[in-house]
């Protein structure tokens, strides 16, 4: 086949292909693989998909799509097969997902179509057959779709290893990443290619669409709360902008957030009922489904949505993007105001409604971050033991495999091509004999060798428990939300709903529900009417601002310091800058303001390093650690984006401690580690640990009896490992995981270089300071410390107590 | 000293001790009460291809023999779960508490059973205990493994491992095993180190006793 029909089917929808499309069909006549780049809904699709069907489609598998999510397979399936129906092409084109019938996943492993979308964690499963040789081996092309939202998780460590292994049954395979613009893309293709990288190429696509941030100003900012999630003062100005619009997309950072802003527009537009909805990722497939075909057809004034949102196929009806709150990160909102403005010759824009006054300082700086093209980058992971120790039991169901080649496999992936030989052995040893502490168990065989030497599980409940539980998402225990006589509204978590009292009205799915009934992880319900209700909280729902954010955030206010003012938000926001100015210091980027006050409940400090709530919520327990050692005391801590704050019911010798060193880099490590935090860190995250390697259980096939026995938290196993197999390579990643990526122990230790030699600036408060109260507020208490034992711990807390009730 | 650390509680006339290591001493009839063990956890797990380490339960056969000597107990009760599940049952195991059973030779053991405890008779006849299938009436005392309401009798039990946590107020939020005591029955923290809990909340009439720091102490708020 030529390139004449591909020119024209584009000639025919009256299209022209692109400079960038023309050059990656080029790059992959030639051989090449590589990265495209470009901004979503400019046709990175078609630039990876024609270039396959330039030639014909054989009798094998010949391209596998792998896309981050179920939901976008549908609408990849679409455009996929347009062009091939158009020309009359014999490809033929599937998806495959967990979504997938039962029964045409059997008939695809029989007969595999020409080009298969799938998800890492359904080609994880594929590899899992013993005929995945014969499915895969005629593969030509590989495209990994929004490669920028896999890279720097575990589960684009997952797709490197299934990558690794295609390329082993195929060859000639090339592999094509598709990717928004993030801030090391070089290094994102390096983590997409592996050791198979010499020949690969990043494709610029079409320059971004002309962006324009800008904000909702409160008219009156005297009136303008200084703290707060929500951002309910600007409904109002909301309701306005809105209703200038044909369609817009609002998005929240949280799935709170986004009910609650359903209810308050609801509320304020009752004429918009019907075309008005909600979407976020604890909703019911088929609720979002709906929303995203009404989307679709242009049926939809205004839609409230999360992050689910942010990723995949353009709703051209789009033409305008409000963002409430901050949006956190700097390729976030431009991602976010991407998705408006698809109209010819119309700019994307994305508005930003400020929860309270220092989001309106965020909001300018990621504007400027914006046009410097100061971007966030993803940075890889390093040789998680979790998901190796998974993908060597998928391959020994996937038809057994010999040590040394997998290991020489597994060593071309980014992630593991500094595997050490005592790493890879103890992963060994773990999926065959359970560890190196258990060699002495003889009946723990999981693994053994065929006569062939090749490692194979011993018994097929092995094979059926582990299929049933690859991946590499924990989901938190949720309950699914029904009506009771129909439809799955979606899932809530069971925390939630144990704190609601009978009666009590909940929102959800933008609907006011009260439960009738709550049996076998379901909660039946049914509508009703009312006032108010409780609006759930999803854990893990706050969004850190990025690194990169925070530090355009101190150069900001050490501007403000200074008395310049640059751009419109910053103008809006000086009266409460100059408040703070007055009430206590506004800090300079060199120094370190640390203000207290004495409340009711205690005596407060406030640190403002500004930088960013993952790095302070590493820093926070390490002082209250190293403030405990002085003398015993128990402390609160609460982190933010911009500071720390510790209460404790005795004064905090906060001046005492700075002069012994309480900001010194020495013994961090061992700091970190010792403060009640770290342990307790690692001990949580050991859940995700233990689900992936197989510790823990998503699902169990048959017999329940079985799995009762096997019933123990992840924390427990965590303990267990920890006092009788010290040596036991997970527990190590739980601690790496935690001080690497969870503390960022190195941003840590340049954080404390950097406060070590700054100006100290103390000030005693009387009352709140603009800065302080975002922190005073935040309901989200931290970590407590204590240098108490826990005998003192339940005396004192007897004791106040005691003291609260008389 | 018997009751270094330990809390006392009166029920039905008679005196209980409360001990740290999460059993209960009956002075009055010199007899040890504790309840789910859960010996052969590990090995269960193992059995299930679950690499689990062993260990918890060696240390744990090493304190109850330490609590038999410092008070001097002549009969242990076991209120249920002694071991974990049968298929854990195995050679290591047995030998262990086989060993554990001979430095006790004198101990009179009432083997109370649990939901867990479903073993082959000839399985549960090695452990030479003295078996007493659902419960055992002793003086005011029904000891049987799940909680219930007799008529006449106070009833002692385990199965539901429970704890209480405690934190705010600058203390952090930690979960302490605990002994829970109703009108009608008392519940025993679980004995076995690698047992999960169920988090109990106090409710007006129970009282509840903390097992912290080497310490029990009642929690009364």
């Amino acid at each position: 086949m030529t390139r004449n029909p591909i020119q024209h089917w584009f000639t025919k929808r009256g299209w022209k292909p692109f400079a960038f499309q023309k050059e990656v069909w080029r790059h992959y006549a030639a051989g090449r693989q590589g990265l495209i780049h470009a901004a979503t809904g400019t046709g990175k699709t078609y630039a990876a998909w024609m270039a396959a069907l330039q030639e014909p489609p054989g009798d094998k598998l010949r391209v596998l799509w792998i896309t981050p999510l179920r939901a976008l397979a549908a609408d990849t399936l679409e455009s996929l097969r347009a062009p091939v129906a158009d020309l009359q092409l014999e490809w033929r084109v599937e998806a495959r997902t967990g979504d997938t019938p039962t029964s045409i996943r059997q008939k695809q492993r029989r007969n595999m179509p020409h080009a298969l979308i799938t998800t890492p964690e359904s080609l994880s499963l594929l590899l899992s057959y013993d005929d995945a040789q014969a499915m895969f081996e005629g593969l030509r092309m590989v495209v990994v779709d929004e490669w920028h939202e896999q890279l720097g998780s575990k589960r684009g460590v997952q797709t490197e290893l299934a990558l690794a292994r295609l390329r082993s049954w195929a060859p000639s395979m090339c592999t094509w990443g598709l990717s928004a613009t993030i801030g090391n893309l070089d290094q994102a293709l390096q983590v997409l290619l592996g050791a198979n990288g010499a020949n690969g190429v990043i494709v610029e696509g079409k320059q971004p669409k002309r962006i324009q941030i800008d904000s909702l100003l409160p008219a009156n900012m005297d009136r303008f709360p200084w703290a707060g999630h929500l951002g309910a003062n600007l409904l109002p100005q909301v309701v306005a902008e809105l209703r200038q619009a044909q369609c817009a997309l609002v998005f929240t950072n949280t799935r709170s957030q986004a009910e609650a802003w359903y209810q308050m527009l609801l509320e304020a537009c009752p004429d918009w009922a019907g075309q008005m909805a909600l979407h976020h990722g604890s909703l019911s497939r088929e609720t979002r489904d709906w929303v995203e075909d009404n989307l679709r057809l242009g049926k939809m004034r205004c839609v409230v949505c999360t992050s689910s949102l942010d990723l995949g196929v353009d709703f051209a009806a789009v033409d305008r993007v409000l963002q409430i709150g901050s949006p956190k990160g700097v390729a976030r909102l431009l991602q976010r105001a991407g998705r408006s403005g698809h109209q010819p010759g119309s700019l994307s824009r994305a508005t930003c409604v400020p929860a309270h006054a220092f989001e309106l300082v965020e909001v300018c700086a990621a504007r400027e971050s914006i046009s410097k093209g100061f971007l966030e980058s993803r940075t890889p992971l390093q040789k998680p033991i979790d998901v190796l120790t998974q993908h060597m039991v998928t391959m020994a169901c996937g038809g057994g495999f010999e040590e040394a080649s997998l290991l020489q496999e597994v060593r071309t992936t980014h992630t593991y091509h500094q595997l050490t030989d005592d790493e890879w052995n103890w992963a060994l040893s773990f999926v065959s004999r359970g560890g190196a502490a258990l060699s002495a168990y003889p009946n723990f065989n999981k693994m053994t060798m065929d006569k062939d030497g090749k490692w194979v599980p011993s018994d097929t409940t092995i094979i059926r428990r582990h299929r049933m539980n690859i991946g590499t998402i924990t989901a938190d225990s949720s309950v699914r939300v029904q009506y009771l006589k129909g439809a799955s509204l979606g899932h809530i978590e069971e925390h939630f709903l144990a704190s609601l009292k009978a009666g009590q009205a909940f929102v959800f799915a933008g609907k006011l529900l009260e439960v009738i009934l709550i049996r076998d992880m379901t909660a039946w319900v049914k509508q009703t009417s009312g006032s108010k209700g409780a609006v759930p909280r999803w854990m893990g729902s706050r969004m850190p601002i990025s690194s990169l954010l925070s530090a355009a955030v101190r150069s900001k206010l050490n501007e403000a310091l200074l008395g310049q003012y640059r751009g419109v938000e910053m103008r809006a926001v000086r009266p409460i800058l100059e408040t703070q100015r007055q009430l206590s210091r506004i800090p300079a980027s060199d120094e370190l303001l640390i203000e207290t006050l004495v409340l009711r409940d205690g005596y407060h400090v406030f640190l403002y390093p500004f930088e960013g709530l993952l790095v302070h919520e590493g820093l926070a327990p390490l002082l209250a650690y190293r403030l405990s050692r002085l003398q015993p005391l128990s402390m609160t801590t609460t982190a933010t984006d911009y500071g720390i704050e510790l209460v404790s019911h005795d004064p905090i010798p906060i001046e005492q401690a700075v002069r012994s060193g309480l900001f010194s880099p020495d013994n961090l490590e061992q700091d970190i580690e010792a403060s009640v935090n770290a342990a307790e860190l690692a001990r949580r995250q050991f859940r995700e640990i233990a689900r992936i390697s197989g510790l823990t259980f998503q699902s169990y096939p048959g017999k329940s009896k079985t799995a009762r026995q096997l019933q123990a938290s992840a924390g427990l196993l965590y303990d267990v490992l920890v006092q009788f197999d010290p040596g036991n390579l997970l527990v190590t990643q739980a601690r790496t995981e935690v001080m690497e990526t969870h503390l960022e122990s190195g941003r840590l230790r340049s954080t404390l270089q950097r406060l070590s030699v700054s100006q100290i600036v103390y000030v005693n408060l009387e009352r709140g300071s603009p800065l302080s109260f975002p922190i005073l507020v935040d309901s989200i208490r931290g970590s407590a410390v204590s240098s108490e034992n826990l005998l003192e711990r339940v005396r004192k807390l007897q004791q106040r107590m005691e003291k609260a009730a008389s | 000293m018997i009751d270094s650390g330990s809390a006392s509680i009166e029920i039905r006339g008679e005196q209980l001790l409360l001990l740290p290591e999460r059993a209960m001493y009956w002075p009055a009839a010199g007899m040890l009460l504790i309840a789910d063990m859960h010996c052969g956890k590990a090995a269960t797990f193992r059995a299930r291809h679950v690499p689990i380490p062993d260990g918890n339960m060696e240390a744990d056969l090493a304190i109850l023999s330490a609590v038999l000597e410092r008070t001097g107990a002549s009969s242990l009760a076991i209120l249920g779960d002694w071991i974990h599940a049968a298929v854990g049952c195995t050679k290591d195991v047995m030998q262990a508490i086989d060993k554990w059973r001979a430095q006790h030779a004198q101990l009179q053991i009432h083997w109370i059973h649990g939901n867990h405890d479903v073993a082959p008779a000839e399985l549960r006849s090695q452990f030479s205990f003295e078996e007493d299938a659902t419960a055992l009436d002793r003086g005011p005392f029904r000891l049987q493994h799940k909680p219930g309401v007799h008529q006449t009798l106070y009833t002692l039990a385990g199965h539901v491992h429970p704890k209480f946590t405690i934190g705010g107020h600058g203390i952090p939020r930690t979960h302490l095993p605990c002994f829970l005591f109703t009108p009608d029955c008392g519940i025993l923290p679980s004995f076995g180190s690698f047992t999960g809990g169920m988090t109990i909340k106090s409710k007006p009439k129970e009282r509840i006793f903390l097992v912290a720091g080497g310490n029990v102490l009642e929690w009364k708020y």
